[in-house]
Parts: C-alpha cells; sequence; structure tokens
C-alpha cells in the first residue's frame, strides 16, 4: 500500500525517543490565555486503555494498610510514581454482564470495551453476533461536553494501532460516544493528530490568518454544495449525511475560535502501525497528548492501546505472538503467563512513561499531573475466561486535590464500575446521580475523593 | 468422536452450514451461506439479474481517491494518499457503512490543501491561462469540476466555484484562484462520495460510469468513459460491453483483479504484520508481498482471474528471497522476467499456502476461521460466557493437541470443529509461512484435518488436498459468488438479494470460476443500470 507523504518539514524523523528530550517539553507558561477564559488552573482528564485483561497474581501490589509498599512484576515501572498512583481492586464492569444487553450471544470484548467508559450496554445492531453500538455517551466525552467551548479542541482520541477491524467489528473499535449509538473512534496516525491539534498553531501570524481565510471561503462554497447532493440520498443515507452536517459545523467553529500560541512537538513519524517502533510511536503520541494539554488546548484525552480483544501482539516486546491468542491459554501455561506478564508490564511501562511526562509539566505550585486525574483501565478482568469482574484500575493524580492522596491501594467488593464514572463526573462538577445504567448505580465512590 | 462432534455444531451460533441454514433444502446454497438472518429463497429467481435495492451512498478508498487524482489532474506528478478512515464492507474496503466524522472530513481537507498547494505551484501545467482571462479560466474549472465529479458541473456549482475563483484571484491572481478552486473540489460531496439518485429507478449516464469504473477499475471514469456515457452509449448492452472490454483490458483492471483477491483472504494486511525487529527478516514481508501480487497478476491474464486456479495453482513466481525463504533451486526454472523464476514448490498449491499468507493468518484457528469466513462464507461466534480456562493447556504442548481438547470439549468443540480442521493442515507452515516438520517445542507436525460442511466430512492430509477440496466445493462457489455481489453493489447480502446472487452465481459458473468474464456479464445485464426500489421488509422510509 502506498505510503502518505506530505510536507512535514517542521518535523524531523526520528526512529528513536532519545532525541525527544524532557527539554523540550519545557513549555511557556500561558498564564494569559488561561486567565482570559476562566479562573483557576484547568482540570483534566486522561483515560488510557488497554485490553485483553492481566494477570492478576503478577498484577496486585504490595501494600500494608492500604498503604503501597511495593509494586508487582507487572506494575515494577511504576515504583518511582508510587507516591502518585492509587491501585484499585474490587471494580467490576457489572454491566456488560449478559443479562445487561439488549440482546444475547453479544461478544465478551465488545461488551467490555462499549461498557468501560459509558456504563451502558450493547444496542442491537448490524454487527457481530446482532450486536450494535454502545447505549449512551462515554463519561470522558460528558466531562469534555461540561467544558464545551473552554478550549481549541472538544477532546482527543489518540490511538496506539487502532486500525479498524473490519466491518462487523466496529464495536470492538472504541470506548469512546459522543452519545448512544455515536462512536468516536481514536486516531493512531500522529501526523493526522497533529495536524489536527497542533495544525492551526504553527507558522507566522499572516500565513496563518491567509490560510483561514481561504478555508473560510472554500467552507461557504461547501455550506452550499452539502445540501444540493442530499436530495439524492436514500433515507438512510440521510441519517448518515446528516453526520456530514455535524462534522462540518466542527470545522466551521474550529475555525471561529481564537488561536493559541503553541509549541508543537518533533517526533517521530512514518509507520504509525510498526508494532516493533512501538516505543517510539507511543513516546510521540503521549508527548502529543501532554502538550496539548499542557498549553489547554483540550483538557480531555484519551489514549488507546490497541482495541478490543487488541490488533496488538507481543512484537513491542521483540516477541511475535499474538496478544489475543496468548491470553486464551489456560492458567496452567506458564509460558503464555510469563509471556502476558511480560507485555503487561511494557504497557505499564507506556503509562509510566505518560506520567512522566505529565510531572514534567510545572504548573503552579505543583505539576500537571497534580490537576489531572489519569484513569488506567481494561475492558477485561481476566484474560482466558472473558470475565468483567475485578478489572485492573489505576488512578494517578489528584486533580488539584479533588482526589484523595495517591500511594493507596483501594480494595472493594464487586462494586459497579458505574459508580467510579459517577465519581469523575462529580469531581468535575457535574453531580449526578446516575451514570450509565441507572440500576447499577449507587452513588460516587467516596473513598476515591479527599 | 467426530459424529458426536457434528452433533455439537448446532451449539455454535451463526451456524454456517449450508443445510443447516436452510433447513437441509437443496438448491439454497447460493443465498443462505453465512447470510444472517432468514434466508432468501431462489425459488422464483428466473436467472437474470433483477434491479438491486439500496446501493449506498459511499465514500471514495485510499485507492479511488489516488486513482481519482490522476483523472483530475493527469499534469501532476501528485503523491500516492492514505485516509486513514478506509473501512470494510465485509472482507473489502468500502466506506458505506460508518457515518462522516468531523476526522473524514479532516482528512479530505489536508489532502485537497495539500493537492491545491500543487496545483497554485504548477498552475501553468494544470490551467494555463493569464491573470484576468477569465473565459480561460472557467474553461478550466468546467474540466476540473467534471473529472472530479465524474459529470458535467450544474449551473449552482459552476456558479459557486467561479465566485469562488474570483475571490482566490483577488487575493492571489489566477493561481490563487485555482487554489481555492482546487481545494473547494476536493473536499466537495460530488468528488468524496459515490451517489446515486434514489428518486430515479434507471442510473444516469454517468452513474453507470462510476458503477462501472467501481466495479472494474476500483477507481473513477476516464475520459473514454465519461463520454460514452455523454453519448448515451452506457444505456445499451453492447455500448456497456464494449467499454467494459476495454476496460478490462486496462492495465487499471489489474488493480482491481489485486485488491478482489487480497482482500478477499487478508492479504492487504500483510504490510501491517510489522515483522519483528530481526534484520534478517527485513524486507521479507515486501518479498511476500510482491510474489503473491505477481501470483494474482498472473492468474488475471492467464486464466481470466480464475478463483479456483488462485486456490490450487501448482506454480509460483519467486524472487531470490523467496526461493531461499521456500527452500528451493531456481537454477532449471523458467526466469520469466529478470530476477523472477517461476517454479513448483513442493507441498505448497495456489495463495493459500504462499508466505503471505501463512503470516497474515497465524494458528490453526485463525488460519480455519478465515477459511470458514471468507471461502464458505461462514460466521463463527467468539466465545461468550464460556470458561476458557476450562482446557488444560501446557507448556511445550503441540496446537494440534490443544486443537484436539477443544474439540473434544462439550462446550468449546462446536464452534472449533468449524475452525481449528480447516487450519491445522497448514500447522505443516510456520508464522513466516516456512515448511517444518516440527514445531519450537520439538513436536512432530502433521497435514491431517477436514473440512466439514453440511453432513459430511472430507478428510484431507495436507494443505493442497484441502485447496483442492474447498475450489471444487459447491459451498465455495457459491460464497464467491456472495463476495461478487459485495464488490459490486457494495453493501452486504440481505436476504432479498437472493436472485440477485444467484444470477451472480450462474454467470461464474457457465465462465468456469473466471472472475474477470463474469464481472463482464454483469454489466452486461439489462438490469445493472437499474436501481430497484426501496424494500419494503426495510422499513423506516419516511
Amino acid at each position: 500500500m502506498k505510503v502518505i507523504n506530505r510536507k512535514i518539514d517542521r518535523r524531523r524523523f526520528l526512529r528513536g525517543a532519545g532525541a525527544l528530550g524532557a527539554a523540550s517539553l519545557a513549555l511557556p507558561m500561558l498564564p494569559s490565555l488561561l486567565g482570559a477564559q476562566e479562573s483557576g488552573t484547568p482540570k483534566r482528564l486522561v483515560v488510557f486503555f488497554s485490553g485483553n485483561g492481566t494477570i492478576a497474581p503478577n498484577w496486585v501490589p504490595e501494600s500494608s494498610n492500604g498503604r503501597l509498599t511495593g509494586m508487582s512484576t507487572i506494575l515494577e515501572p511504576l515504583t518511582p510514581h508510587m507516591d502518585d498512583i492509587t491501585v484499585v481492586e474490587g471494580i467490576d464492569i457489572k454491566v456488560a454482564r449478559g443479562e445487561w444487553q439488549a440482546g444475547s450471544g453479544f461478544h465478551a470484548h465488545e461488551r467490555g470495551l462499549g461498557g468501560i467508559l459509558t456504563g451502558q450496554n450493547l444496542n442491537t445492531g448490524d454487527m457481530e453476533a446482532g450486536s450494535g453500538y454502545a447505549n449512551g455517551i462515554s463519561v470522558d466525552q460528558f466531562i469534555a461536553n461540561s467544558m464545551e467551548g473552554q478550549t481549541n479542541l472538544h477532546s482527543m482520541q489518540v490511538g496506539l494501532i487502532t486500525n479498524r477491524h473490519g466491518a462487523g467489528w466496529y464495536n470492538r473499535d472504541t470506548m469512546t460516544y459522543a452519545g448512544a449509538n455515536q462512536p468516536l473512534f481514536a486516531e493512531s496516525d500522529g501526523t493526522k493528530i497533529f495536524d489536527r491539534v497542533f495544525g492551526e498553531t504553527t507558522g507566522t501570524a499572516t500565513t496563518v490568518r491567509r490560510a483561514r481565510d481561504r478555508r473560510a471561503s472554500v467552507l461557504d462554497f461547501l455550506r452550499e454544495d452539502m445540501s444540493r447532493v442530499e436530495k439524492k440520498l436514500s433515507s438512510e443515507d440521510r441519517q448518515r449525511f446528516a453526520e456530514h452536517h455535524t462534522a462540518f459545523r466542527e470545522l466551521e467553529e474550529q475555525l471561529s475560535r481564537p488561536l493559541p500560541t503553541c509549541e508543537a512537538p518533533e517526533g517521530a513519524l512514518g509507520n504509525w502501525s510498526d508494532q516493533s517502533n512501538m516505543t517510539a510511536i507511543s513516546d510521540f503520541q503521549i508527548e502529543q497528548t501532554v502538550r496539548a494539554l499542557a498549553c489547554d488546548l483540550t483538557r480531555v484525552a484519551t489514549i488507546q492501546y490497541g482495541k478490543g480483544l487488541g490488533a496488538l501482539s507481543l512484537r513491542p516486546i521483540g516477541m511475535s505472538d499474538s496478544w489475543h491468542s496468548l491470553s486464551h491459554e489456560g492458567d496452567g501455561n506458564a509460558d503464555a503467563q510469563q509471556k502476558l506478564t511480560e507485555l503487561n508490564r511494557y504497557i505499564a511501562g507506556r503509562f509510566a512513561k505518560l506520567l512522566t511526562e505529565m510531572k514534567s509539566v510545572p504548573e503552579g505550585d505543583g505539576t500537571l499531573l497534580d490537576n489531572s486525574i489519569v484513569l488506567w483501565v481494561n475492558e477485561l478482568g481476566k484474560g482466558n475466561n472473558h470475565d468483567h469482574d475485578d478489572v485492573p484500575i489505576i488512578m494517578a493524580g489528584g486533580l488539584g486535590g479533588v482526589f484523595g492522596p495517591g500511594g493507596r491501594h483501594l480494595q472493594f467488593g464487586e462494586r459497579p464500575h458505574n459508580d467510579l464514572l459517577i465519581t469523575l463526573c462529580h469531581a468535575f462538577g457535574q453531580e449526578v446521580q446516575t451514570f450509565g445504567r441507572p440500576e447499577l448505580c449507587s452513588g460516587p465512590i467516596s473513598e476515591l475523593l479527599a | 468422536m467426530l459424529a458426536a462432534a457434528v452433533g455439537m455444531l448446532a451449539a455454535c451460533e451463526g451456524n454456517l452450514l449450508v443445510d443447516r441454514a436452510t433447513g437441509g433444502q437443496h438448491g439454497d446454497e447460493h443465498v443462505s451461506v453465512g447470510v444472517p438472518g432468514t434466508p432468501g429463497s431462489t425459488a422464483e429467481c428466473t436467472g437474470e439479474l433483477p434491479p438491486v435495492a439500496d446501493v449506498p451512498a459511499r465514500l471514495l478508498t485510499s485507492q479511488e481517491v489516488n486513482h481519482a487524482l490522476d483523472v483530475v489532474f493527469p499534469e501532476l506528478d501528485l503523491p500516492a494518499y492514505s485516509m486513514a478512515y478506509d473501512s470494510r464492507v465485509g472482507t473489502f474496503l468500502i466506506n458505506s457503512r460508518e457515518n462522516v466524522s468531523a476526522a473524514h472530513l479532516r482528512d479530505f481537507r489536508s489532502l485537497a490543501e495539500d493537492v491545491a498547494a500543487t496545483v497554485a505551484n504548477q498552475v501553468s501545467e494544470v490551467a494555463p491561462c493569464d491573470d484576468g482571462d477569465t473565459a480561460c479560466a472557467n474553461a478550466a474549472i468546467d474540466t476540473i469540476g467534471h473529472r472530479a465529479f465524474r459529470r458535467p458541473l450544474n449551473t449552482a456549482e459552476r456558479d459557486g466555484l467561479q465566485a469562488l475563483y474570483a475571490a482566490g484571484a483577488a487575493d492571489g491572481g489566477h493561481a490563487a484562484g485555482m487554489r481555492y478552486v482546487a481545494e473547494a473540489i476536493l473536499q466537495s460531496p460530488g468528488f468524496i462520495y459515490v451517489v446515486e439518485d434514489v428518486a430515479q429507478p434507471q442510473l444516469s449516464d454517468h452513474a453507470v460510469a462510476q458503477r462501472m469504473a467501481g466495479l472494474l477499475w476500483r477507481g473513477v471514469p476516464d475520459e473514454a468513459l465519461l463520454n460514452a456515457a455523454a453519448n448515451g452509449e452506457l444505456t445499451t448492452v453492447e455500448g456497456r460491453r464494449a467499454q467494459a472490454e476495454r476496460m478490462l483490458a486496462h492495465p487499471r483492471s489489474e488493480t482491481m483483479i489485486r485488491s478482489l483477491f487480497m482482500q478477499w483472504l487478508g492479504l492487504d494486511r500483510l504490510p501491517e504484520q510489522g515483522f519483528a525487529q530481526a534484520p534478517e527478516l527485513d524486507g521479507l514481508a515486501d518479498a511476500m508481498g510482491d510474489e503473491t501480487a505477481r501470483f494474482i497478476d498472473h492468474v488475471a491474464t492467464s486464466t481470466d482471474a480464475n478463483w479456483r486456479e488462485l486456490l490450487t495453482a501448482r506454480y509460483t513466481f519467486v524472487d531470490p528471497r523467496m526461493a531461499d525463504h521456500y527452500g528451493i533451486d531456481t537454477a532449471d526454472a523458467e526466469e520469466v522476467s529478470e530476477g523472477v523464476w517461476r517454479v513448483e514448490v513442493p507441498g505448497r498449491a495456489g495463495i493459500m499456502t504462499q508466505a503471505g499468507f501463512l503470516a497474515v493468518h497465524h494458528g490453526p484457528v485463525h488460519r480455519g476461521l478465515t477459511l470458514r469466513k471468507a471461502v464458505l462464507c461462514g460466521s463463527v461466534a467468539s466465545p461468550t460466557g464460556i470458561d476458557l480456562n476450562s482446557i488444560e493447556t501446557f507448556e511445550g504442548e503441540s496446537e494440534r493437541s490443544k486443537s484436539e481438547k477443544r474439540l473434544e470439549h462439550s462446550t468449546c468443540g462446536g464452534c472449533h470443529l468449524q475452525m481449528d480442521p480447516l487450519g491445522l493442515p497448514f500447522e505443516t507452515f510456520d508464522a513466516l509461512g516456512e515448511a517444518r516438520t516440527e514445531d519450537e517445542h520439538g513436536n512432530m507436525l502433521s497435514g491431517d484435518g477436514f473440512i466439514v460442511g453440511g453432513q459430511e466430512i472430507v478428510d484431507v492430509t495436507n494443505a493442497v488436498e484441502l485447496a483442492d477440496q474447498l475450489a471444487e466445493s459447491e459451498a465455495a462457489e457459491a460464497c464467491v459468488a456472495k463476495h461478487l455481489f459485495v464488490w459490486t453493489y457494495t453493501r452486504d447480502v440481505r436476504p432479498a438479494d437472493a436472485c440477485a446472487v444467484d444470477s451472480i452465481g450462474r454467470h461464474l459458473k457457465a465462465n468456469d470460476g473466471n472472475i474477470k468474464s463474469t464481472l463482464l456479464d454483469i454489466i452486461a445485464e439489462p438490469a445493472f443500470i437499474e436501481r430497484a426500489q426501496i424494500q419494503p421488509t426495510q422499513g423506516g422510509t419516511p
């Protein structure tokens, strides 16, 4: 397949992560920009996803009286961040159980992925086993909506190898939803994310203004043009085309927002699907995300490592096995257990990198991480039996003191994860009674909050 | 043991078996295979292609966009673009299912801006006009618009583009004017979508041209086809046949056949495999892809793209890298072009035993599932509510041994019977498609497997026998007809499409499995240029 080769002169090609020095992350503070929009330091939400469950015996950290005292094999890369993280056990994605679904026979990966951030079941649809998309908005989008208009970008959906499954599997590709049956798909092409997030903020004032004028004229033409095509469409296609209108308005709105001036990262370009180059790709995607948050271009981001079931293999750690196939092996297969442990540990390393980057951005008396809440989730608990109980969850950052201190190991018992979603909403000032399926909601998890 | 296992098949959801899906009635195979829901009946079919309903509007794929850019701006040497949001209908890259998001539009915007900047830089080649020569510019707008929209501009479009040109020209003269125009055209729904007017039961001449270009080129109409449309030639069977023959003789049709066959079997995913960093594997994926492409090209030209030949041919075309990979000596082989030899590789036949296929699909379960879905049009549900840990495996256990445990297991066996036996014959090839007699744990390997279809079980002892058996099966032929329906009408098969699939199946059979002749016959059917009105069973119409 042919590879895009567009002008990329403002970024240099590099293969390793080494060239992305910490020094380049020292962004200028932008108090005037922030101050103009609202008072106080912005609050951010980052959701980090990896799939296929974990190997619990190698995941659970050491603790004493609820305080973390040492990391497990998988979580060892998080040792430097032990005081910033809270390890949460005993949370179930109950809504992913068959009894809550709109049809029988929906698959475990899709049920988990669709439910993890929405707290909702899957609807029926024309995908595998008659399944459809999730029946509600995801918490990241709900929180982003509550901050609508305060930043240039509503939210970011960053993907690592999230190339789409074939038709019939789209509900296995994403966890983010703008509303019921309105999936948003993560972008794994770093160039595209770059252009979307920083594309308008680089260049001289004159070139940026001229480009904006041209875009405005072109949009004027396209607005008229859209209505002409519509008359020819079937009702089914007209529904799809309605989304074209919504998307078009988003481009118009972006053009009408004030331009922040922001320093864009330099980064790895090339094959964004090359799993053997995963660390460099991942580092770039993390850096883009952190820059966008630091510059207040957006306040809500999701970073999705693969999909439900995962397109990822073990190539990032130099092996060729399929992650998903391996996760089907029985507990007695020591080789599989060890490989999966290594891979999960590798992902923990990426999560640690995210935290390191966020901590390296000073903000007020603390860091960007202090003013954020970062959540690491999974669509399954245990990979080989595809259950949704006791899913591995790690939280980091205090959201400016809204959440309790780090360094904790909290153990709940079969608590529906809807309560975790409610807790996030409350932390962002949205005091909802329920999130997702109301039957599974009892209220915010007070132990998590300060 | 086998009889008991076959009895468990009903336990597997999405049961694909022809006879089971139709309650054991014969004659229904063509439509029942893999179609979810109530199967249609072919009892009423005449054999002629009926008009098909609900051909969806769709976004151009990357492949079509790049072809369109070549047609719209033949003067420019543009880079190849890749749209991130290409999606699939079944196994094929077709953008007819999804809603369009802002991300799609941004994709097209960045492409349009990039191309438009090139247009401005090379305006003397694209549209050589002096500043202020409005007549010249208007003619250029008409030409570019016609090619891009695959039909003449209408008055409103022409007025809008001329106004846009004026805005650009005011800013930076003719070059800027053309830049504005190109940027708008390449983001316009008329360019990015393929839309057929649903109000008309018969397609417009230009819509027929687009259907033909999509089917035969996976691209857009060229000038000759647009002219044929304008002259009304495509409303006659003879006119369409003449253009279709021209198009199938055009090198672009090779691109189409490659896409059809590669996407069918998942081979277009080969570049995504990202082989491990091992330096000795550098370039291997490309070599595998090249081998498969050469092989497909040969099948396309020597046998008119016969699908059975694709699955069973006893030859392939290797470069030194692949010869080494397969461990064969090319000294006595025929060198068909520089550095490429036509060879027979012992133990291999057809595309499924080529390294490319084996490197994309690993392990007996996935290899078997791929064949079950792509070649037999079956669907197999993923395990749900099953404790997968109930099968104990141990370190060093062979895949065959694990498969046997699954097949014997009361809950796993039903579904795995449809996959593992089709995948096990490939156990004698590793994840890079190299032949092997033992696995990494030292277990001796065999190619034994079997095909479960209907009430029958066919045993095979290696992958070549498996390929031969599949190529002979009615189920596979019916499945190919279904794929050709999707390829033609860019959407999934529905029960109401029974007669259309039946008709395609008859053409396929009459042409002995030659795909190119079959496509030609589909285009020559009178109803090819019609749309059926909305099916009452679909509901939800205003």
